[in-house]
């Protein structure tokens, strides 16, 4: 089973194709993160945060606390390096130019706090898919590879002027992409990131 | 809908100005320099002690148009790197265990087509290299590519024989000095190719008779 049909099984599992009330809303909208690698990512192959990083969001009450939803995004992790990269029979070392793209394709599940006024507290997790793209150019060489890897993220926010016409949220997501797939160098990893992030959405 | 285009907006607007100062990719990819190294690690560089090298570095890639001016500093640094390392030069590649063999590359170079270029390096010592044996070591190379001027060392164990005689590929270590010998001789090339001959040394410590 590929890992993008095991993302999708999730995805229905998760009932985004499943009954809805009726007086459902939706929030949507979109996110600006910016991310700081860690595990493997930050420990083999780049250090520099992210100030690139965007995620489409759609969400769906399933009670007056709880949402499930769907999060697609985009985080892109750059850094110009003398570090060497050390591979299995090998190195390299001069400058070199390396960046990882990151696409999550996540299914959510939120719960909100009950607490009365205008902030208002919740976490989340997503679970999905990861496409990343790596790339290195070292001299006239550029190397790529990509991985499709299956993760999940935990989340914990605050919207800040709930009831207003476009609620504003600030978040933490630590995303968790599984130890698997070939990176540069030839070995599996768990690259992962924390984004802290500042989320528009709607309501309707 | 009007609520959803705003939040769009807003979280656009964010973005587009905290992300306008960001690292910059080259436009020229040749700007980065770079050594590389790749070694067969099943290799026991601390089990063999002699090593030669020639008096002549191969220019690889037809026309030539690269001066020989650093052919004599690049063999002296090889051959002082491994000296340092605890080995012993010999004149006679017979008697040797290990054999150095310096190029340099003149023109654009695809490390993967290797069987016309391997003939290049190798054919004058082993004849059979010509013959359609192609050495497969080392494995993690894949289509790297080098620029014109690109130092190359070719290390090749001996001591156990050559091929066919045995079926190990006897390269067991390979250096890639990137884009360094072009256009006029200077000062600073010749530094350029110190420095990335003890790069390559330095980034591979297991090539040693004694500890560094």
């Amino acid at each position: 089973m590929t890992p993008r049909f095991r993302a999708a099984i999730l995805l229905v599992a998760l009932g985004l194709a499943g009954a809805v009330p009726a007086r459902a809303q939706v929030l949507g909208g979109l996110t600006y993160t910016w991310s700081n690698p860690a595990g493997d990512l930050s420990e083999n192959f780049l250090s520099n945060d992210s100030w690139l990083g965007f995620s489409a969001e759609g969400r769906r009450f399933i009670s007056p606390n709880t949402t499930i939803g769907l999060s697609v995004g985009y985080t892109a992790f750059y850094e110009n390096t003398e570090e060497p990269l050390i591979f299995p029979g090998g190195t390299v070392s001069g400058e070199q130019y390396r960046s990882l793209n990151v696409f999550p394709v996540l299914g959510t599940v939120h719960l909100y706090s009950k607490a009365p006024g205008r902030i208002q507290t919740y976490i989340g997790i997503g679970v999905g898919v990861y496409y990343m793209k790596q790339l290195m150019d070292v001299g006239p060489t550029t190397l790529t590879t990509t991985n499709w890897i299956l993760g999940f993220a935990p989340e914990l926010g605050f919207i800040i002027n709930k009831g207003a016409r476009t609620e504003m949220a600030i978040f933490g997501k630590y995303n968790y992409p599984a130890n698997a797939g070939q990176y540069l160098g030839g070995e599996s990893g768990s690259y992962q990131y924390l984004s802290v992030g500042l989320s528009f959405m709607g309501r309707r | 809908m009007r609520n959803f285009l705003r939040a769009t907006g807003l979280a656009l607007a964010v973005g587009a100005g905290l992300t306008s100062c960001y690292p910059e990719r080259a436009s020229q990819p040749t700007v980065y320099n770079s050594v590389t190294t790749v070694y067969d690690t099943l290799m026991a560089f601390d089990s063999v002690s002699t090593f030669y090298i020639p008096d002549s570095v191969v220019h690889l890639g037809g026309s030539d148009n690269i001066s020989h001016v650093y052919d004599s500093l690049i063999i002296a640094r090889t051959a002082a790197s491994m000296i340092a390392r605890g080995y012993t030069r010999v004149v006679d590649p017979l008697t040797a265990d290990l054999a150095l063999h310096p190029a340099v590359t003149v023109k654009d170079y695809d490390y993967e087509s290797s069987l016309d270029d391997w003939c290049d390096v190798w054919g004058w010592a082993y004849p059979w290299i010509c013959s359609g044996w192609i050495p497969d070591y080392p494995v993690d190379v894949v289509g790297y590519s080098y620029s014109t001027g690109t130092i190359l060392i070719f290390m090749a164990d001996l001591s156990g024989g050559v091929p066919p005689g045995v079926s190990r590929p006897p390269v067991v270590w390979v250096a890639g000095i990137n884009g360094i010998i072009s256009g006029n001789s200077s000062g600073a090339l010749a530094s350029k190719i110190i420095n990335g001959i003890d790069q390559a040394f330095f980034q591979s410590p297991y090539i040693f008779r004694v500890n560094p």
